[in-house]
């Protein structure tokens, strides 16, 4: 279903963004295996959601992004969105939508200008419908929707756009703890059956442990850290990069904890 | 049945909710038309009127029963003054539904944006100049590209409200009628009939006007509607649209300019009337909901018919003296403004 870069990696080199003269991204290097689950983590002002957006194609930057050999920067909007779908931490929530028009939306990447929705993508908005568990709730206006089902609707959009790469900014802020956990596993087992690559930023260093496969520390905009979440996330990182004091339990060789420890 | 085909028959069951009000449109149309065209001084009966066009059919011969003088009040007075109604109607709703879109702001409307008195101007240099006629929907056109552009530029340099844009609107739309006055204070001879063109009017004799605006709104309603589905997208904001594929920046030229370039060709033959793009529109969503691809087409039929009546309205209140047709719309419109105002406050 995927159009191109269906054998694809992520491969960023020497990515800068600057601000008002400012350098918000030094000189990134990454590359992310098709099908990986990449968390982002850092302080906040790290530099996260600069990054997801810059490979959203959404602020300028300097250095090449490329999937599966395609550079990113030379691609139409339209071509880009069919590659990358992106789920901002605060999306404009239209409260008088519905549900199923919204996931519709996630189409629009694959219909021409001008043009209006085919059978396939129908199938395709119904089939993300599913997948976030939201039968039932397309005539709902997003409005009425709970925190959780406002953040599923919101994934199900993403995943309409049958896009081999999702962007994740801070997809659980904002829910309760139950909710959390249950949409962040609805976003494994879509990655699973999809083979997507997923790449998050997330705030709660427990829930970026358990869910990805790898980890990405940002600090001042540079990597400082990367790989499993066990060897990246320790006592001595957490403290440089975030100045905060944690216990990190451990068990089986597992990360099942990062709490906090009061000075 | 599977799952997957419950959600697809529900998502597909969307694009169809909404030929009703579809229906219902063309049947208020067609009722708002034969009541404008029967309706006046000299009185015309539904039947004659029906047969007369029908007898002005090819090939067809139908005995109307109306006398030459009827006959020539039926099609060089109220069928024109019915048809014009119509057109400008329907523009000035869609017009202000495209912008309402475009700006993600429900107070948008030609009218408030300033595009009318941006256009006013335009036309008003334009006949005290002496050009051609010709010139007159061109001239108006510049007129309210250069207001539509001055009142976002300075809307958006405010805070985020939808009541910046209208503020913005506002302003300029006073500096460009001051400018307008000034232009008329210079050539009150040429320019007697200004001001009564100022208030909105619709009286017409034959078919000129309706022949002026028609390839300019034809053209830009097309663009607008064909826009509908793209409009739907801009709904989740300019960066999300523009991370699912859509050109932002060239949708919001095409319609914008399609819509002012509609709404100065209607300015340029009815002048200055106010409120269509509001009552129209936000009406038109509380039947069906918010989707452009209702919003658009619906606009289109209810503004048609909207300007019919209040133009009728507008020359029997008082008969046989005549209001201008944008007093009445104004009269309607400025509560209803207040309305939509305390919506768009509580949903913020």
């Amino acid at each position: 279903m995927n159009k191109m870069g269906d054998s694809g990696d992520l491969v960023v080199s020497g990515l800068s963004v600057s601000r008002g003269g400012r350098l918000i991204l030094d000189r990134i290097d990454l590359s992310v295996p098709k099908g990986t689950w990449l968390g982002l983590v850092g302080p906040n002002g790290a530099g996260k959601t600069t990054l997801l957006s810059s490979l959203n194609g959404l602020v300028p930057s300097r250095g090449s992004i490329s999937w599966g050999g395609t550079p990113l920067d030379g691609l139409s909007v339209r071509k880009r969105a069919q590659l990358i779908a992106s789920v901002p931490q605060q999306p404009v929530i239209p409260s008088e939508m519905t549900v199923g028009d919204y996931v519709l939306l996630g189409r629009t990447p694959h219909i021409d200008y001008l043009g209006s929705e085919t059978e396939d993508d129908y199938a395709g908005a119904a089939a993300a419908v599913t997948a976030l568990e939201l039968v039932g709730f397309e005539q709902r206006r997003l409005g009425t929707l709970s925190g959780g089902e406002t953040q599923r609707a919101i994934l199900a959009r993403a995943l309409a756009q049958e896009a081999p790469l999702m962007l994740l900014d801070e997809p659980t802020t904002s829910l309760d703890i139950g909710a959390q956990q249950s949409v962040l596993e609805l976003v494994e087992s879509i990655r699973l059956s999809r083979a997507l690559t997923v790449i998050s930023s997330l705030h709660d260093l427990t829930l970026a442990a358990q869910f990805c496969d790898e980890l990405l520390v940002l600090d001042k905009g540079r990597v400082v850290a990367r790989g499993k979440s066990t060897q990246v996330l320790t006592e001595d990182t957490v403290r440089t990069h975030f100045g905060a004091e944690v216990d990190i339990l451990r068990d089986n060789g597992r990360i099942t904890g990062v709490v906090p420890i009061r000075r | 049945m599977t799952i997957t085909t419950v959600a697809e028959k529900s998502l597909s069951l969307r694009s169809r909710l909404w030929l009703g009000p579809i229906l219902l449109g063309v049947v208020t149309l067609v009722g708002a038309a034969i009541t404008g065209i029967v309706l006046g001084p000299i009185e015309l009966t539904t039947a004659e009127v029906l047969k007369a066009l029908v007898d002005r059919l090819p090939f067809v011969e139908v005995v109307s029963g109306l006398s030459d003088r009827q006959s020539a009040i039926l099609f060089q007075l109220r069928l024109p003054r019915v048809v014009l109604g119509g057109c400008v109607g329907a523009i000035l709703a869609l017009a202000g539904a495209a912008y309402q879109g475009v700006f993600r702001n429900p107070l948008a409307d030609p009218y408030l944006l300033g595009v009318a008195a941006g256009a006013g101007l335009g036309a008003t240099i334009a006949i005290a100049s002496g050009g051609p006629g010709a010139a007159l929907p061109i001239a108006a056109f510049a007129g309210g590209v250069l207001a539509v552009a001055a009142t976002y530029l300075l809307g958006r340099a405010g805070d985020r409200a939808v009541t910046s844009l209208v503020l913005a609107g506002v302003a300029v739309a006073s500096f460009f009628t001051a400018a307008q006055t000034y232009v008329q204070q210079q050539h009150t001879e040429e320019l007697r009939a200004v001001y009564s063109w100022i208030l909105g009017r619709l009286a017409t004799n034959g078919w000129a006007e309706v022949k002026l605006i028609l390839p300019y709104i034809t053209v830009a309603a097309l663009v607008i509607l064909a826009h509908r589905r793209l409009l739907d997208t801009l709904s989740v904001g300019e960066i999300e649209a523009q991370s699912l594929g859509v050109p932002v920046r060239r949708v919001r030229l095409l319609v914008v300019a399609a819509a002012t370039l509609a709404s100065a060709a209607v300015v340029a033959v009815s002048g200055l009337i106010g409120f269509v793009g509001i009552i129209v529109p936000h009406t038109v969503r509380l039947l069906t909901g918010e989707s452009f691809r209702s919003v658009l087409p619906l606009s289109l039929l209810f503004g048609a018919s909207f300007l019919i009546v209040t133009d009728l309205a507008a020359r029997t209140i008082s008969a046989p003296a005549e209001l201008p047709v944008g007093v009445v719309t104004a009269f309607l419109g400025a509560p209803f403004f207040l309305f939509v105002l305390r919506r768009a406050r509580r949903s913020q």
